[in-house]
């Protein structure tokens, strides 16, 4: 437990350095979301929804926002590594690859978390979501789906981590998942208008499960809950096992062509 | 032995040619010995290295270190290894410099009481303690590269790898970088390799040296050894000036009144005019580094 304190204090210190850095970035970076969430708010028309509907649409936004990010920050990380020279000096360190990533993941997941909460609220307010919906049980429950579907996303950024520690600006293969995400997760477009077969496509996403399980926690029906929350643990396992996987069979590709310093 | 690497081989495949980087490489360091890898670019330096610290596989042969297979279990080698290569930044330039050695003391495992003794103790003895908390980007290339030396050193190896570790430090910082590499091989028993084009460096440590010559091994003895056992002596001899002839290969260093001071190798003539009046002095020289790497490596 200490030994996993001092790694993820480690990374915060990572983090935060990097923060003290690029903190007008960060911070015109929060804005815009905001803008952006505020802009989509109006042009798919969820204003005329109830405070849960809408509740239920920002989860689905945070879900696109902080998805995307999970699924290329690992490659970004990555291909930061490789560009400043660190990663070999990394690579020596006594905690494997995969899990000072883990770490550095959980330092900045909990950087996004003071950023999200930030950019929640004023949507929140922004919105006209009732506050008191933000203070229960359903809410704290809802908000655990959210990351543990967000953690299995994690899965496929260790992936093109993989990748990028192999091809140059791999990291680009995550800029497909934004829209894919948006569109295809059910928070702006109804999962049932689209046919069966990109149905079954999009149900080996784990947003989808999460998004319907925070769906079903927060409107009360939880007829079919126990089966969205079997399948996003499944995808969990599977997504986040199979990217840890693919993560160690690129670094031993690298390994035997000598290219850890490079691509 | 601390380290043993047998029938090393390694080859890059590309498209166009195949690079074989390293040909039955085969030595072993002991616990507490130094040991300088020369050879020309190119010649396998930094895919040995990389080899023993488990950054790369080679296509067959081993690297045991304790008897343990760095290239089975590459975190064994990463843990035993402290290393500072060439090419790599090897730290964070946004960071500080303590902020650093705080980073990968921590994922090193060393408490932060261990990493305060530590970084305070290579910080003073870098000359980097008034810098200890500004970011690394703002520093010269010789204090990027002492702080590589002890972000290495920070996770306490038993192995350190130096790829040019001197590259870009001045005169005072080199020097200091040398006594701490004789102390740590001294009292800590640290194995340690060095790849090097710095011939000071090499001088100063007075190790055993290996010349590697497109990936295999020209020469393995030590610097002593090599210097004793010169092909072609040379001689530094004081001369009277007169009507004799010198050696053909005389080169002449110094003219002070009739007297000549010029070296040679021609021992020939040397024993022709052992006792000649004119021959005032006479004294072996010892052969420079980089005359014996000349020699070995055929490029005289």
């Amino acid at each position: 437990m200490s030994n996993a304190l001092r790694l993820l204090r480690a990374e915060c210190l990572r983090v935060f350095g990097d923060v003290k850095n690029y903190w007008l970035n960060y911070l015109l970076g929060n804005i815009n979301v905001f803008f952006m969430f505020f802009g989509l708010f109006f042009a798919f028309s969820k204003n005329q929804g109830t405070s849960v509907d809408k509740l239920l649409f920002l989860f689905g936004l945070m879900y696109w926002y902080f998805g995307t990010h999970a699924i290329d920050l690992v490659s970004l990380l990555m291909e930061e590594e490789i560009q400043q020279g660190t990663l070999e000096q990394l690579l020596m360190t006594r905690v494997p690859l995969a899990v000072s990533f883990g770490f550095r993941i959980a330092a900045q997941i909990l950087f996004d978390l003071c950023k999200g909460l930030l950019v929640f609220g004023l949507c929140m307010w922004a919105f006209g979501i009732e506050f008191a919906l933000a203070a229960n049980l359903r809410f704290l429950l809802s908000a655990a789906v959210f990351f543990w579907g967000l953690a299995a996303m994690y899965g496929a950024g260790y992936i093109v981590a993989g990748f990028s520690l192999v091809y140059k600006q791999a990291s680009s293969l995550a800029s497909l998942s934004s829209s894919l995400i948006l569109f295809f997760s059910g928070t702006t477009i109804e999962i049932s208008a689209f046919p069966p077969a990109v149905r079954l496509v999009i149900q080996c996403f784990p947003f989808y499960w999460s998004n319907q399980a925070i769906g079903q926690i927060l409107r009360g029906q939880t007829d079919s809950l126990a089966l969205c929350l079997c399948m996003l643990a499944l995808e969990f396992v599977l997504w986040l096992g199979g990217g840890v996987w693919m993560f160690h069979r690129c670094l031993d590709r690298i390994y035997r062509s000598g290219t850890t310093a490079s691509y | 032995m601390k380290i043993e690497v047998c029938d090393l081989n390694k080859s890059y495949i590309s498209r166009t040619k195949t690079t074989h980087a390293l040909a039955q490489v085969s030595f072993s360091v002991g616990e507490g010995e130094i040991l300088c890898i020369l050879g020309h670019n190119g010649a396998g330096k930094t895919t040995l290295i990389k080899s023993i610290c488990g950054l790369l596989k080679p296509d067959s042969g081993d690297v045991r270190i304790d008897g343990i297979s760095a290239v089975q279990d590459t975190a064994y080698a990463h843990r035993k290894c402290g290393a500072v290569l060439e090419g790599s930044r090897n730290i964070y330039y946004y960071l500080t410099a303590y902020e650093n050695l705080q980073y990968f003391g921590m994922l090193n495992g060393l408490s932060q009481k261990q990493i305060r003794a530590d970084a305070g103790r290579y910080l003073e003895l870098f000359d980097l303690a008034a810098f200890r908390d500004v970011p690394a980007n703002s520093f010269s290339r010789g204090m990027q590269q002492k702080l590589a030396i002890t972000v290495a050193l920070m996770k306490r190896p038993e192995i350190l790898l130096l790829d040019e570790p001197t590259l870009g430090l001045d005169i005072l910082s080199s020097e200091s970088v040398i006594r701490l590499l004789l102390e740590l091989a001294r009292d800590k028993k640290l194995s340690i390799l060095i790849t090097t084009h710095d011939v000071h460096l090499i001088e100063q440590l007075n190790c055993r040296l290996i010349f590697l010559n497109q990936g295999k091994i020209r020469c393995d003895s030590s610097l002593a050894e090599l210097k004793q056992e010169a092909r072609n002596p040379r001689y530094r001899i004081a001369w009277q000036t007169g009507t004799e002839p010198l050696p053909e290969d005389a080169q002449i260093r110094q003219r002070q009144n009739d007297i000549l001071l010029f070296e040679t190798e021609d021992a020939s003539w040397l024993g022709g005019h052992i006792a000649a009046p004119q021959l005032v002095q006479i004294e072996k020289c010892s052969q420079s580094v980089a005359e014996i790497y000349k020699e070995v490596m055929g490029c005289v």
